[in-house]
């Protein structure tokens, strides 16, 4: 027999006495005893049955408004609550900066973000996006100012973020251009060329406009997050290059167009420490130096002349170093010779990083021994009063 | 629909203790319950007896004004609370007197009925019926005689609906099987 058939067949057994149907006559008299036993002491539904049964209607659509419209309107509502605060809390969270309550919300959703994100260029261009988003952060740590300890704390770990970030594209771009299917390298090294000259000039106007608000510290942490930056853009360059060289699809005059903004970036660095040394060698010493008395610094500015002499000749030597070498770069650029102009302008870099230690050097000695000299020239002023 | 809301009606008449709406009630119900308790029990005496107390039983509790959500569902928890202490109470009678006839008296009357149907594929099904266990038994009872959903049967029987839904696929293969070795 069929599920069907059965299934008709157990229907069609009520009804039947042997399937239990119960004799009429039970019924009624039971229903009679019944009635008796619950009657003579049952007053409660009195009440009730004074309005008749349009109570129990009432109660009944009470019921069905509860079960079929408060609760469906009160899931909506909680659902739009959760749905507004969170929208509220996201745009809230997204205009946060480092130190804030909520920048947490922020690194989060951008770090759930990249997990979500499937194929390693789509991770690399997303990574870049945050890169340029705590470069941004970093102006926005400008702009707000207020206590420097905090503001420095602050500006440190983005500045570390960024080299931590920049090194993993690095990482990402490698693999890309080892991998046997690498059809989007070009497209992925042209974007973290462009990105990264823009985040390499972000930070060094984020590092000009904090030089004198934030600790030394600080300063480093930017300047490692531009070589760390710088270092990645070099590396994206010299992928196009390889491309442009296995005759892939890039002009020469796109690749001259992006070797020259590299060099035109690293002489303004090379500008930037010349201008640095006459500002804060020369002039800052002397101008410390002339508030003290006239008559009694000259033995100081002797000594001074003796601790900084020897590491300012190094500066000016290799400044005039890192111009050559610049200038060779350019050199092989005109002649068209990419791979070579590259090769110097990365030399040029190495330059670059010793003159940016040897400049620390000199403005931390430099400094002390101001701070001696004007010590010193405070007591001789005393004594001779 | 219109049996929907005239049961939904009925039912808060009942909780509100309405003397008259409760005798309505029992109008609709004493069939199915008895039914479900005779499937059970297998007297005619027996069920008889417990499906009155089922009735008064119900009426106590809604007089003491205990909060009963799905009144369909606790009328059938009711009845197999009481068939379950009917048996028990019974095991205790049976175990002190010694007394074994009463299943096979039991036994006897309904094979007599049983031998009343003409259509033998329905006399069949009901042989094989009660053939099965109990819990199989049940769930077919409520499932196909009393039309209930797998969703009150789950609250009656204290399941899941999902092991109600495989218990009724397992109580049809037995049933059918049943069937066959008895045409066998």
């Amino acid at each position: 027999m069929k599920s069907r058939e059965l299934t008709q067949k157990l229907k069609d057994l009520r009804g039947l006495e042997a399937a239990g149907t119960p004799q009429e006559g039970w019924v009624l008299s039971s229903r009679e005893v019944l009635m008796n036993q619950i009657s003579p002491k049952a007053d409660v539904g009195e009440s009730s049955r004074e309005f008749g049964s349009a109570i129990y209607y009432f109660q009944h659509f009470g019921q069905i408004f509860n079960q079929r419209i408060l609760k469906p309107v009160a899931v909506a509502l909680v659902v739009v609550f959760l749905l507004v605060s969170y929208t509220a809390t996201v745009s809230v969270a997204d205009a946060s900066l480092p130190g804030d309550m909520l920048y947490s919300v922020k690194t989060t959703r951008e770090r759930v973000k990249l997990a979500f994100t499937f194929g390693e260029e789509n991770k690399v261009k997303l990574q870049m996006d945050h890169v340029s988003r705590r470069v941004d952060e970093l102006h926005g740590l400008v702009a707000q100012g207020g206590d420097s300890v905090d503001q420095a704390e602050n500006v440190a770990s983005t500045a570390q973020k960024i080299s931590d970030d920049v090194k993993l594209i690095k990482d990402s771009l490698n693999r890309i251009t080892t991998a046997a299917s690498n059809g989007g390298v070009l497209e992925i090294a042209k974007d973290i060329d462009s990105k990264t000259l823009a985040v390499g000039h972000g930070l060094a106007e984020v590092k000009e406009a904090l030089a004198l608000t934030v600790s030394f510290e600080a300063i480093d942490d930017i300047d490692e997050a531009i070589g760390d930056t710088e270092d990645v853009g070099t590396a994206a360059l010299v992928v196009i290059i390889n491309k442009f060289e296995a005759g892939k699809d890039i002009t020469g005059d796109e690749v001259a167009a992006r070797v020259a903004e590299r060099i035109k970036d690293v002489e303004a660095d090379i500008q930037s420490f010349n201008d640095e040394e006459e500002m804060s060698i020369g002039g800052e010493m002397l101008m410390n130096i002339e508030e003290g008395a006239e008559s009694t610094v000259s033995s100081t500015v002797e000594s001074i002349d003796v601790v900084t002499t020897s590491i300012v000749s190094m500066v000016v030597n290799d400044s005039d170093d890192a111009q050559a070498s610049i200038e060779e770069a350019r050199d092989l650029l005109g002649q068209k010779d990419f791979g070579l102009a590259i090769e110097k302008l990365m030399q040029t870099n190495d330059i670059v990083d010793i003159l940016e230690s040897e400049s620390g050097i000199v403005k931390g000695e430099s400094g002390e021994v101001i701070d001696s000299a004007v010590t010193t020239t405070d007591e001789l002023v005393e004594e001779e009063e | 629909m219109r049996n929907a809301l005239g049961n939904s009606i009925l039912f808060l008449q009942v909780k509100g203790q309405d003397q008259e709406a409760y005798g309505r009630f029992y109008d609709l119900y004493v069939k199915r319950i008895y039914r479900f308790v005779y499937f059970k029990v297998n007297s005619t005496t027996d069920a008889q007896d417990l499906t009155s107390e089922v009735f008064l039983k119900i009426w106590q509790y809604i007089k003491e004004g205990k909060d009963i959500k799905n009144l369909n569902a606790f009328t059938y928890m009711i009845a197999r609370n009481l068939v379950i202490d009917f048996y028990r109470s019974k095991s205790r009678e049976d175990q002190s007197l010694e007394n074994t006839n009463t299943l096979d008296q039991v036994d006897q009357s309904k094979d007599l009925l049983k031998e009343q149907i003409k259509d033998s594929d329905l006399r069949g099904v009901l042989s094989g019926l009660d053939h099965l266990k109990d819990e199989y038994k049940e769930v077919i009872i409520l499932k196909y005689l009393d039309e209930l959903s797998t969703k009150e049967i789950a609250e009656i029987v204290g399941k899941t609906n999902g092991a109600v839904r495989v218990l009724l696929h397992r109580a049809i293969e037995a049933l059918k099987k049943n069937i066959k070795t008895d045409e066998e």
